[in-house]
């Protein structure tokens, strides 16, 4: 290393050093803002707890669940590689820090949570839709995570994720629709949205829910449809009928306990 | 124009905290700025649990624009002259005062911005001050509290 070297090496050291900066937040934690930037151009930050835990305060799994890519995350082949690799261990919500046995591993950590959201494609809103199968898919997501006492201690996130997600059944030249995976694989369960949409609509919308169903039924008595409505009285009565008619239960998401009958419905055999 | 309907609040699936929420992201148009930002533009928000919410606006594969923190980690000087300290307050990029050639940073503090305000007010501000619209015609709410059944913490463990 020649001088000229040696002074602008020192002078990146100095500029890398001076930057970090520490005060304190909520909980009595501190927040350590390092001088790199972030996926989004914000200044990489992380938080030592009043227990002496390094951890992300949940900021990244958040802004996963944010850009709507929980599932792409959950999913991800490299998840544990990639938390071993820096230095990453996950506690609840939250990305802490595994191991504290050398200044590498601190530096690996920073790295890792602050690339982490750029590996998964935001899928951002972008047209009028209904939401309401997608908030039907969060609630039963969140009560099976959270409320449902018979949620498997290891991975209750995947197992939850695997049970809300859609399915399809190959029958002979068509494929059956369910908007969720119940564990009972005769049991289709059917979100029926459109609840602000003209009478038509919602008479067509509730005859194409059935039909799937129906057709699966010529090939397997043993099929089970579950409903799921807002408010079925919100629906044309033709529609009522058909609903009530068909459906083996009804779940009305107004009612304060629909989500966990839900759940229990796609969790239980 | 904010597409897809009206923002919600959602509570954060992973927390525990009470005023624990975050906004999906929806995509933004815009007239104003030049298509390479407004094509591809969207708005989101999420929760930090020693810093409370945060919302932000950045085009796909470039820095963010737009910032609204409901918090501030020690004192700052806002565009009205203000030092205030942990207040909540917006971070924009201010492309008039540049340094060393980047955009500087503004931090504008208006009268809808309120030292405890939660995270449905801190977007409800966020949405007046910049002009956004998303054919709202009722405030934004809190998600409803979650039950959250206890003596169950084991599992997590």
């Amino acid at each position: 290393m020649n001088k000229d070297q040696e002074a602008l090496f020192a002078k990146i050291k100095e500029a890398i050093c001076s930057s970090i900066e520490c005060s304190s937040v909520r909980k009595k934690a501190i927040k350590v803002t390092t001088p790199y930037l972030d996926w989004m151009g914000a200044q990489v930050s992380l938080y030592v707890t009043e227990e002496g835990r390094i951890t992300d305060g949940g900021q990244t799994l958040n802004q996963i669940s944010s850009l709507r890519v929980v599932e792409d995350f959950e999913y991800w082949p490299y998840k544990l590689d990639y938390f071993e690799r820096y230095n990453i261990q996950q506690i609840r919500g939250s990305l802490d820090l595994c191991y504290l046995d050398s200044p590498d591993g601190i530096l690996k950590y920073i790295q890792g949570i602050s690339r982490l959201p750029t590996f998964f494609e935001a899928k951002p809103i972008s047209a009028i839709e209904d939401k309401f199968p997608q908030t039907v898919r969060r609630a039963i997501l969140d009560t099976l995570i959270t409320d449902y006492p018979e949620r498997p201690r290891d991975d209750p996130i995947g197992w939850a994720l695997k049970l809300t997600k859609p399915r399809s059944i190959k029958l002979d030249g068509i494929t059956i629709h369910s908007d969720m995976s119940p564990s009972n694989e005769n049991r289709l369960i059917q979100i029926i949205s459109h609840a602000n949409s003209s009478a038509s609509d919602k008479r067509q919308h509730v005859a194409s829910k059935l039909l799937d169903p129906l057709l699966w039924r010529r090939v397997n008595p043993q099929v089970e449809l579950f409903a799921v409505v807002y408010d079925l009285s919100k629906y044309p009565n033709e529609s009522q009928n058909l609903l009530e008619q068909e459906a083996d239960r009804i779940f009305e998401m107004k009612n304060e306990m629909a989500r966990l009958r839900v759940a229990e419905a796609v969790a239980e055999l | 124009m904010i597409e897809g309907g009206p923002l919600e609040l959602t509570p954060c699936p992973y927390c525990s905290d009470e005023d624990a929420v975050n906004l999906d992201a929806h995509r933004v148009s815009s007239e104003i700025l030049p298509g390479h930002y407004a094509d591809k533009l969207h708005i989101s928000g999420y929760y930090v649990e020693y810093e409370g919410f945060k919302i932000y606006v950045k085009p796909d594969g470039f820095d963010y624009l737009l910032m609204a923190h409901q918090s501030h980690s020690g004192p700052f000087r806002a565009v009205d002259g203000r030092r205030l300290d942990d207040h909540p307050h917006f971070h924009e990029l201010d492309f008039f005062h540049r340094i060393n050639g980047a955009p500087g940073k503004r931090r504008p503090v208006p009268p809808s911005l309120k030292a405890g305000m939660n995270s449905a007010e801190l977007l409800e501000a966020f949405l007046n001050h910049y002009y956004f619209s998303d054919g709202r015609l009722n405030a934004i709410e809190m998600p409803s509290k979650k039950a959250v059944q206890k003596g169950l913490e084991e599992f997590y463990e």
